[in-house]
């Protein structure tokens, strides 16, 4: 799946399993002592080659069995990088959005690619509204007491604005208050849809 | 009273250009003029994926929907 899924993407993948096998050819397997110090080489191989990644830019589909609270987990979390997790067992904890594989039918590698797209984009405009910092405190809900009666109707009901609740406002602080707003309330309503058609 | 936008000089000379084409200039296309990196830009890419990108709906459709929604938070657009 993870190969029909970067193919899809056009994004190279980096299997932990493929490193693996390939430590193996080169160095053999060594007996159980051996094998299990070649998973861990593995696993600092795929560890290194997502962080060089991750520090030019550069997207992958990352293929592993992974498991929670191991190094891996702990550095991926710290990457700059926008993360969208595909998963079968328990989830790492990973920053990001998180997209269960049904285990009772398969997935189909088109619609996984359409979603990690989406949630890619959508993680690029959250990262751009919330590198203004008036946008950032607002998002965690630290409004600026002058804005508040502004806010306020952003988030429950954004028609009901008029010229006066702007009037004197520094448009910058007005705006990135209004983005970050807009833009806990938008992934709260996108994260109960989508919980609602995963149910469905 | 509105907010008084200092767009870039390339910005508001678009802006410009779009007020002689057309006679006038809609507040959204203002709006999204004003620090593209901010918001326009990433929500743009966004938008295109969703509304005209590979999906099990048509376009008309994904726009009935959209429309729908606007209806329902009173939005214009």
């Amino acid at each position: 799946m993870a190969a029909e899924v970067a193919a899809r993407l056009r994004l190279p993948l980096v299997a932990q399993e493929t490193v693996e096998e390939a430590l193996a050819e080169g160095l053999g397997r060594g007996g159980p002592e051996g094998a299990r110090r070649l998973e861990e080489a593995a696993g600092r191989v795929v560890l290194g080659l997502v962080e060089a990644s991750a520090r030019v830019g550069a997207s992958l589909v990352l293929a592993g069995g992974f498991v929670r609270g191991g190094e891996l987990e702990a550095r991926l979390a710290g990457l700059p990088a926008r993360l969208v997790q595909l998963h079968d067992g328990p989830p790492l904890e990973l920053p990001g959005e998180r997209i269960r594989l049904d285990a009772g039918q398969p997935d189909d590698p088109e619609d996984l690619a359409r979603r990690i797209r989406r949630a890619a984009l959508w993680q690029a405009v959250a990262g751009a509204i919330l590198a203004a910092p008036t946008a950032q405190a607002v998002y965690r809900g630290d409004d600026p007491p002058e804005l508040a009666a502004l806010l306020g109707k952003v988030r429950r009901h954004a028609y009901r604005i008029v010229d006066a609740d702007v009037a004197g406002l520094d448009p910058d602080t007005a705006i990135e208050a209004t983005l970050g707003a807009a833009l806990a309330v938008a992934l709260a309503e996108r994260r109960r849809a989508l919980e609602a058609i995963d149910a469905a | 009273m509105r907010l008084e936008l200092r767009h870039s000089p390339e910005a508001a000379a678009e802006i410009e250009r779009l007020r002689e084409r057309d006679g006038y200039v809609s507040d959204i296309s203002v709006a999204l003029r004003y620090r593209p990196e901010l918001f326009s830009r990433p929500f743009s890419e966004l938008l295109q994926e969703v509304m005209k990108g590979p999906s099990a709906w048509t376009e008309g459709e994904r726009e009935l929907f959209a429309a729908f929604v606007s209806a329902r938070n009173q939005c214009p657009f």
